[in-house]
């Protein structure tokens, strides 16, 4: 009886520590990584955050166009809120009017980049430099962005967008979008609608 | 509430007094005996050694140097009864004088009986471990400084049929799923007096210093019977050492090392985490007065993005005898635990980073907990002990919000903060009503006040009666009957009463072999953190529910302690549990809010059945020991709806635990293994905002120690997490990688 219990132990005690060499472990598909055409920064974009008046945003072409210059008009309206929570909504339209010129004087060309973006719901951080967004968009790839935060200002960094004009032009950009964090001289309607949105928050 | 109860309190000790003077036994003057125990084959003092008037309610256990004194004897004839582990029992006549001391010397020989040990939770007395009628397993002090064992909830992994999660959370015999650290269904104890924190009806394990704890007792089953709320699953009492005759210290230092993750990717820190700590415990006696200091600190970084902690404790034991059967106790103490703040992981490709931190933030926490329970014990006569205690508990705890790092927002304030004031007291008599019965008989009153950001302000108030009579038939049968009736009143919401009732029996079949059968009900008042919590907690919101119900069990046991040899023994029981109205955390649509959130309800109905069994050997002379113990536990979902049938959330099939150890002086060498079967449900809700909640693998830990004592010194050197398996302590939570450590024990 003695020796038998003891053979039995002896051998269950082995087989479970042989078998210990499993757990768990990484999923087998590395997360794909991300390259923006300018480094983010990174930090926290957790704020309420509006278009930057006096620079809305930068665009830049990717490649050489074959004309003299060109010169981007940009227009950002709209408003970027991202919670403690991980949650977040964005409302936003944004106008980009390329002017190109040629012999030193403009393209008579009337294009009008033009996107509305909009959506609410979990946002996600990766690397602490990269925003995913729960947005939908026609013209920019605005559900991947890159981004740099500092106290006041967060600007976001789109991936390579390509548009087509009428067969003719194509052109191969990207934008860099300047928010200035809402704060004491926004209007008092916005702000109320903040704190009340705060308060249902639990905060 | 409080002049009700300090007037029970004086009408007992009254009545006693009467009871006293109308046996006139305490007019006589008394006597007293005092003795030592050592083992036959080397002489050495035999520790922890269970000393017994038989006949009276009176005992002693011996010290480190197998000293005891048992006092205040009626002058009469008696037999001394005096059992240890591992050693034949040994008894001895004696005729005891009025004002005079008896010297006794016992001399043990080693058993193969290894069934024997004391408890005291069963009854609310001491008693032998072969007389209760519900499995008890005890967890000596040893097995804490061996394994560097920091918090008493981590000594639990290794008894059979317990679970302890992160978080403090433990589960006996499947009666927990994991509930965030909220509402324990098992009630812990800490010398009889109930530790738990009136907020949340949880543990604040980090107050009680390891060091000073003499022995753990883990009663199995529904308890309510005897304990009231929480009791469910069953009780935990936390017994701490006494003061020694003499002066004694005792430092425990120890610094360790976490392993690097075993997978590159999951890499997190630069910089190697590390672990250190001290303990220093110091018994005197100065004149009548005995004293027993305890401290402990510890500070990790942590294995895991902002899970970095620093634990301090103190706790100090003051004995003073007014009387030859007066006696008053003290015991105070204070612990803080200050550190990050780590519920679940970012994902499996990151499970080291924090997912449950805010984005940009680290919580960080501060918990503390400051504690005194006095207590007096009045010795009617040699038949009659009077014992009345107090209770005072604070407990605080505080969470804010620190910024990542510097180009982030301006850093929040305190978000979540509780604070709970409990007093209470109780009044127990023990009395020997025949002479082979014993009734108890108590009253308990507690009053909880919280104040919390997160739960509102709010006032509960608890009593309770009970009474419980143990009596043993033709020597070899013993029954145990007992009632309880506990009455609650929550502020905004009344009041509710239970009551709950026990029966057990424990049959002596022969040397080595007891039968016991046990039958209880349990019940557990719903925490105020879950009928009143509002809050953001881990990215979900958390709302109140004011009108949950009690949750109720009832369990049956049948069980068996046999010797099998001269060596090894047996003990296995089979147990079927019910549970009524469990409340657990649930998604729930608030119209209020117009949203979805998680509440507590009441929405299960369970049933647990199972055996366990555990079985220790010991070979030459106990050179080698190996303790095997293996648990059960089938759970099933009885509510109505889709989930009928289904196994209960969080508990595992399967636990085995092997420990082995060699000795060989002043050499040691121990090997610990511990197996749970893969977790088969988790809650759906958690899938909402945990990542690949679903990744769960079984349990394999290992653990090695080696150990070398010379004199007054030990020095140890522990591996846990052998192999660098990589498993769970808690959904979403991966546990520790392989550490090790370096301890030094010194005792003078």
């Amino acid at each position: 009886m003695n020796r038998g219990l003891t053979k039995t132990s002896f051998i269950l005690f082995s087989v479970l520590i042989f078998a210990c060499n499993r757990g768990l472990t990484p999923p087998e598909t590395p997360s794909q990584e991300i390259v923006f055409p300018v480094q983010p920064e990174g930090g926290n974009p957790v704020g309420v955050w509006l278009p930057d008046t006096s620079n809305t945003a930068d665009v830049a072409l990717l490649e050489e166009f074959p004309v003299d210059s060109i010169i981007f008009d940009t227009d950002v309206d709209g408003l970027f809120s991202f919670e403690l929570t991980g949650m977040c909504s964005v409302y936003a339209v944004i106008s980009i009017r390329p002017l190109i010129y040629e012999g030193g004087a403009p393209l008579p060309l009337n294009i009008v980049i033009q996107d509305t973006l909009t959506g609410n719901g979990a946002f996600e951080l990766i690397d602490d430099e990269v925003l995913l967004l729960p947005v939908e968009s026609t013209i920019f790839n605005f559900d991947t962005l890159g981004f740099s935060s500092r106290q006041s200002t967060l600007d976001l960094i789109t991936l390579p967008t390509t548009y087509v004009y009428e067969n003719l032009v194509t052109l191969q950009f990207y934008s860099i979008l300047h928010l200035v964090r809402l704060g004491t001289n926004a209007s008092p309607c916005i702000i109320k609608t903040l704190a009340l949105h705060r308060e249902e928050e639990g905060w | 509430m409080k002049i009700r109860t300090i007037c029970i309190f004086w009408i007992l000790l009254a009545l006693s007094a009467s009871i006293g003077q109308v046996t006139g036994t305490n007019k006589t003057a008394t006597g007293r005996v005092v003795g030592r125990v050592t083992e036959s084959a080397t002489g050495n003092p035999v520790a922890g050694a269970n000393v017994l008037v038989l006949g009276t309610m009176l005992g002693a256990a011996t010290d480190g140097e197998g000293w005891f004194i048992i006092p205040y004897i009626t002058p009469g004839s008696y037999t001394i009864l005096v059992s240890a582990i591992g050693y034949k029992k040994e008894e001895k006549d004696i005729q005891v004088l009025g004002g005079r001391e008896m010297d006794l010397a016992f001399v043990l020989e080693e058993t193969v009986v290894l069934l024997d040990g004391v408890a005291v939770t069963a009854s609310r007395y001491q008693q032998s471990v072969n007389d209760i009628p519900i499995s008890l397993s005890l967890v000596p002090a040893q097995e804490l400084s061996e394994r560097n064992i920091l918090s008493v909830d981590q000594a639990l992994r290794y008894v059979p049929g317990v679970n302890a999660l992160d978080g403090g959370q433990v589960s006996i015999r499947g009666s927990s799923g994991f509930n965030w650290g909220v509402g324990s269904r098992v009630l812990v104890l800490l010398n009889g007096s109930p530790f738990m924190a009136g907020d949340m009806h949880n543990v604040n394990w980090y107050a009680i210093p390891t060091s000073n704890v003499k022995q753990i007792e883990v009663m199995k089953g529904a308890g309510s019977a005897l304990y009231g709320s929480s009791a469910m699953g069953g009780v935990i009492n936390i017994i701490t050492d006494e003061p020694k005759e003499g002066s004694h210290i005792y430092v425990r230092t120890f610094t360790g090392l976490y392993s690097r993750p075993s997978h590159t990717q999951w890499q997190w820190a630069d910089e190697r985490n590390h672990f250190e700590g001290t303990a220093v415990d110091f018994s005197t006696y100065v004149g009548p007065v005995s004293a027993l200091f305890s401290s402990n600190y510890h500070a990790t970084t942590g294995y895991r993005e902002n899970d970095d902690r620093q634990v301090f404790n103190f706790m100090a034991t003051l004995g003073y005898p007014f009387s030859h059967r007066l006696r008053t106790d003290l015991m105070a103490g204070y612990g803080r635990n200050k550190g990050g703040f780590f519920i679940y992981w970012k994902d499996l490709a990151h499970p080291y980073d924090n997912g449950s931190d805010p984005i940009g933030y680290h919580t960080r926490s501060t918990m503390q907990n400051t504690f005194a329970y006095p207590s007096i014990s009045y010795v009617v006569n040699d038949k009659i002990n009077l014992l009345l205690k107090g209770r005072y508990n604070k407990a605080s705890n505080e969470d804010r919000l620190q910024n990542k790092g510097d180009g982030g927002a301006e850093g929040l304030d305190t978000f979540r903060s509780s604070r709970v004031t409990t007093h209470g007291g109780e009044a127990q008599l023990n009395c020997q009503v025949t002479s082979q019965g014993i009734l108890v008989v108590g009253y308990d009153v507690q009053h909880d006040e919280v104040e919390s950001i997160q739960f509102d302000n709010r006032r509960a108030s608890r009593s309770s009666y009970y009474v419980q009579f143990d009596q043993r038939f033709w020597g070899i049968l013993k029954t145990t009957i007992g009632a309880r009736y506990d009455w609650e009143k929550v502020q905004g919401i009344g009041s509710t009463g239970e009551v709950t009732r026990k029966l057990g029996m424990n049959l002596t079949l022969g040397p080595g072999t007891n039968l016991r059968f046990s039958a209880g009900e349990g019940f557990r008042v719903p925490a105020i953190a879950e009928r009143f919590i509002s809050t953001f907690t881990a990215g979900i919101r958390l709302s109140p529910n004011p009108d949950l119900r009690p949750e109720k069990s009832k369990s049956l046991e049948l069980g068996i302690k046999q010797a099998l040899s001269k060596s090894m023994n047996l003990d296995a029981a089979v147990f079927y549990n019910e549970y009524e109205d469990l409340i657990e955390p649930q998604l729930y649509r608030d119209v209020d809010q117009a949203g979805v959130t998680v509440r507590f309800q009441n929405v299960l109905q369970a049933r647990v059945l199972g055996f366990d069994v555990s079985h220790r050997t010991d070979w030459w002379s106990r050179l080698l020991s190996t303790r095997i113990g293996y648990s059960y536990i089938d759970t099933k979902d009885l509510s109505p709806g889709d989930e009928y049938g289904a196994p209960l959330k969080y508990r595992s099939k399967h636990m085995v635990y092997v420990s082995n150890d060699l000795n060989y002086p002043p050499l040691s060498f121990g090997i610990d293994f511990r197996y749970l079967s893969r977790i088969e449900r988790v809650d759906e809700y958690h899938k909402v905002f945990i990542k690949d909640i679903d990744a769960r693998v079984p349990t394999y830990v290992t653990a090695l120690r080696f150990g070398f004592t010379r004199e007054h010194f030990t020095l140890r050197f522990l591996i846990d997490n052998l192999f660098q398996y990589n498993y769970l302590i808690s959904p979403a939570n991966l546990a520790p990688p392989r550490t090790a450590t370096i301890q030094l024990d010194v005792r003078y």
